[in-house]
């Protein structure tokens, strides 16, 4: 629609010269306003001079105007300052409301039921990730918490069997005292790892750390490196390596021939595991062995749900919004 | 005729930076600065929001969740014009009460006897000049709540808040032609709805 078009909408008229009924009364009000420019504001001034009507429409509606400005203020009987406690109030409220305007793409509208479920999946998203993220795990493993510091070497020592961050790990019966040496060197070599635990009768001494899962799987030099010691990883406290003392790289004894009950079990992420650390051996026993996931793909896969459930919910609201 | 209407001259806000002060202040955890602003915007709010729901109470109630919202939300501020701010606000609270109103319509137009925003009794030195005021206030106040919502929101920001086209066009979310056509068009409307009491503004 042109102007012309909205001229004749509004006032009923079109352009001519049949008397006042004729003339453009938004051309008056746009010249009134100080929008007419030009011819428009030539044609408006000569309507004005030659015709008293419109002469007479120009000057009402600058009287209305004034008369909208002048509008009498508005007795107020209510007192609109906050008071502290209603500030309190609304700060209480305020990380909840904040989060759901997120959300709700700055809506205040309430959710609509699909809305609530794409929240729910968003929901179940996050918890997830948070569960299977390093620190969830550690918190939720039992009998034993370790942290690796970021790009620590997977150098863990325990009594009756070593397993170093270095290439050449040692364990078990059979290993030269060279090897021990080897690994207690590299043990002692690697970078913070921080251990607590507790060592558990953990059958020790067996020949190989192999905790379960191939992602655990630990290069070890010496005797055999899997077979029935994998279970010897999996009580509380023994996979996470740090055995008797809790020792963290400094074991008193790596010659793996005492097969007593006080020696550590080479943990998953002790063992050597390159992906995930000791976060990875429970996401490895989690899984499956035939998982085409290793720990951290699972953990951007879960985190990846989270993120897609929130952005459908974030687009969801706005478009309902 | 020899004189010729000329535009309607508005005056400028001088008060902006103190008002974003205080915002900040108040973004800052400042109660007092925040409440200085509500004192300071309150009464023109209430205007405001009075001549968009045309009902005082309403517009008291727009007004209320209108600082709440800007105190919830003072985070967001972060333009140069806190006035504008808090008047976009307003609209919006003064349009969702407005809304609510249509889906559930409990009195009409309230009684122009009662009218609240008539002025206050004052002593004033010319009655009839008063009087007339008066009259002038509540013809003017039924006619703006006949207009459409979108001519009468676009009037009272330029006409009562002295707000620019482009600033009207920036509060409303609408281009500026259409804002300068709802201006136009709103005031013939109100000219129609005024023209058995049009002697009342002529001087």
């Amino acid at each position: 629609m042109n102007i012309d078009e909205d001229r004749r909408d509004a006032t009923g008229t079109g352009g001519g010269s049949e008397g006042h009924a004729a003339h453009d009364a938004e051309l008056i009000a746009r010249f009134v306003g100080g929008d007419a420019t030009g011819r428009d504001e030539a044609r408006a001034r000569d309507l004005v001079a030659s015709c008293p009507e419109c002469a007479v429409l120009a000057a009402d509606l600058v009287a209305i105007a004034r008369a909208t400005a002048d509008l009498p203020e508005v007795p107020r009987h209510r007192d609109f300052r906050i008071t502290p406690q209603q500030a309190a109030e609304l700060h209480r409220a305020g990380f909840p409301s904040r989060l759901r305007r997120v959300l709700s793409g700055g809506s205040d509208r309430p959710f609509v039921p699909w809305q609530r479920l794409a929240g729910a999946t968003a929901a179940i998203g996050i918890v997830m990730a948070l569960v299977t993220s390093p620190v969830g795990l550690a918190a939720l493993s039992p009998g034993h918490a370790t942290l690796s510091a970021p790009g620590a070497a997977p150098a863990l020592t325990s009594q009756g069997g070593t397993v170093g961050g270095a290439p050449e790990h040692v364990s078990g019966a059979g290993a030269s005292p060279a090897a021990a040496a080897a690994a207690r060197a590299a043990a002692s070599a690697a970078p913070a790892t921080v251990s607590v635990g507790s060592s558990g009768p953990t059958p020790s001494g067996v020949p190989a750390a192999s905790p379960a899962g191939p992602l655990a799987q630990a290069p070890v030099a010496g005797s055999a490196t899997s077979g029935p010691v994998a279970a010897a990883t999996e009580g509380p406290g023994a996979s996470m390596g740090a055995a008797g003392a809790g020792s963290t790289g400094t074991a008193p004894d790596t010659s793996g021939t005492s097969a007593g009950p006080s020696a550590g079990a080479v943990g998953p992420a002790s063992a050597g595991a390159p992906e995930g650390g000791q976060f990875g051996s429970s996401i490895a026993r989690a899984r499956g062995p035939g998982s085409p996931f290793g720990p951290w793909e699972a953990w951007l896969v879960v985190a990846a749900a989270g993120g897609v459930g929130f952005l459908a919910l974030h687009l969801a609201a706005r478009r309902a919004a | 005729m020899e004189e010729v209407a000329q535009p309607v001259e508005r005056p400028a806000d001088p008060s902006r930076e103190r008002d974003v002060r205080l915002a900040r202040r108040a973004r800052e955890g400042d109660l007092d600065a925040f409440n200085q602003l509500v004192e300071i915007h309150q009464n023109h709010l209430l205007a405001l929001s009075t001549r968009l729901t045309g009902d005082v109470e309403a517009a008291h109630d727009a007004v209320q969740e209108a600082f709440i919202r800007a105190y919830r939300n003072l985070g967001a501020f972060h333009g140069d014009s806190f006035r504008a701010w808090l008047i976009r606000i307003a609209i919006n609270t003064s349009t969702d009460i407005l809304r609510v109103r249509k889906r559930r319509p409990s009195e009409p137009y309230p009684e122009r006897e009662d009218e609240p925003w008539e002025p206050r009794d004052t002593a004033s030195p010319d009655p009839e000049r008063e009087a007339i005021r008066r009259a002038q206030s509540r013809a003017l106040s039924a006619a703006l709540g006949e207009l459409t919502d979108d001519q009468r929101a676009a009037i009272v920001l330029y006409d009562v808040e002295g707000f620019d086209y482009p600033e009207i066009a920036r509060l409303t979310g609408v281009s500026l032609g259409t804002v300068k056509s709802r201006i136009h068009r709103g005031r013939l409307a109100l000219r129609a709805l005024l023209e058995d009491s049009m002697e009342l503004f002529r001087d």
